[in-house]
């Protein structure tokens, strides 16, 4: 466990800060893909990090801190289902599109674009089982554990997705 | 549902043509033959790009100083609660019961007379003072309550908020409208109700 984290937990908000910053990214980044909604997904990256504040004593390091925070963020989403009402503002999921091209990471052009906005506007229940099968890497048994759907469910709502996917990358 | 059947309907499916019940048939059978499942998985691949795709995104505003403001409300150090959830509900209750003494004053109808000479800003800074206490309470009792109804509250403070900002910059343009001073100190109202009404549910959980 680093010397942050230990700091945090004994309550210091400065080194709670400089966690924040080393990890929004990621975690905002998840929330996006998993509310397709700007408005929804800053709402839910506050929740994640106000929740690791209030829980960072249970936390004993068996995990890297982000995946522990990747889990808060997933549970807090399914928790709290913010995103069902905002279809008509998904015209782009981030406000400044560059963020995505100043992600650190290699971008094809053009496409990796296309996908995030196609990912976004997936019926919810498809793009849920989408980010967190096919970007989170969990497996149908356990998002039905997670979401309290059949694991068939699950890979149904995939094939769906993929499906709308293509099409919507086709056009 | 056959296996056959299944391979008919996985387009309606997929396009959502399928009826609800014919939706359920089609995920259960999912449920119980590896053989529709492993053709469905070789049907439709992951997207190209997948591998692309930014692994950290970060929000389009700083969201640091929104977060560190709710941190001061949670008080405690993390993970630890300062008093036990007993006293977190009796300290709730007590607030609710003082502050109903302040808010029962500012919640009364005003007479016609007086509403049409309302001084908004002292009324708003009253209500501002009710409000920042009530949310404070509610933060303490917030672990109590079920993650659909604060998603409930959540949702209709913000659509209150909304509303007050907007009324409010429509008074700043007509100050002298009395039905826009009705309207900002009803959506306080409104406010400070559901605040009270929230915490209340959350200490008696």
């Amino acid at each position: 466990m680093t010397e942050l984290v230990r700091r945090a937990q004994a309550g210091d908000s400065d080194a709670f800060a400089a966690l924040y910053r080393a990890h929004v990214g990621k975690v905002h980044a998840l929330c996006l893909r998993l509310a397709g909604d700007a408005h929804d997904a800053a709402d839910l990256t506050q929740d994640v990090f106000v929740r690791a504040w209030e829980s960072l004593a249970s936390f004993r390091g068996e995990s890297g801190l982000g995946t522990w925070l990747h889990r808060l963020a997933v549970n807090a989403f399914l928790g709290t289902r913010r995103a069902s009402t905002r279809r008509e503002q998904r015209v782009f999921p981030v406000a400044d599109p560059g963020v995505l091209e100043r992600g650190g990471e290699t971008v094809v052009p053009g496409l990796s674009m296309d996908l995030e906005q196609a990912i976004a506007a997936l019926p919810k229940g498809a793009r849920t089982v989408f980010v967190l099968h096919d970007i989170e890497g969990y497996q149908h048994e356990e998002i039905g554990r997670m979401t309290g759907i059949a694991s068939g469910t699950s890979k149904a709502q995939l094939f769906r997705a993929r499906r709308l996917l293509r099409e919507a990358l086709a056009r | 549902m056959t296996c056959r059947d299944f391979e008919a309907r996985a387009d309606g499916y997929a396009e959502g043509r399928l009826s609800p019940r014919e939706a359920a048939a089609f995920e259960a059978h999912l449920d119980r033959c590896a053989v529709c499942a492993a053709a469905l998985e070789r049907a439709a691949e992951p997207p190209r790009g997948l591998a692309a795709l930014p692994r950290a995104i970060e929000p389009a505003s700083d969201l640091w100083p929104a977060i560190h403001g709710r941190l001061a409300l949670v008080r405690e150090r993390p993970g630890r609660l300062a008093v036990p959830r007993w006293g977190l509900a009796a300290a709730a209750l007590l607030l609710i019961a003082l502050s109903s003494g302040v808010t029962a004053v500012l919640l009364r109808p005003a007479p016609r007379a007086v509403s049409a000479r309302l001084d908004v800003s002292a009324l708003e800074a009253q209500y501002a003072a009710v409000s920042e206490d009530l949310t404070g309470a509610l933060e303490k009792v917030r672990s109590r309550l079920q993650p659909e109804t604060i998603a409930t509250i959540e949702r209709n403070l913000r659509i209150i908020d909304t509303a007050l900002d907007e009324t409010r910059r429509a008074l700043a343009k007509d100050p002298g409208n009395p039905a826009l001073g009705q309207m900002v100190v009803a959506a306080w109202r409104q406010k400070v109700d559901l605040l009270r009404r929230a915490t209340t549910l959350g200490a008696e959980s």
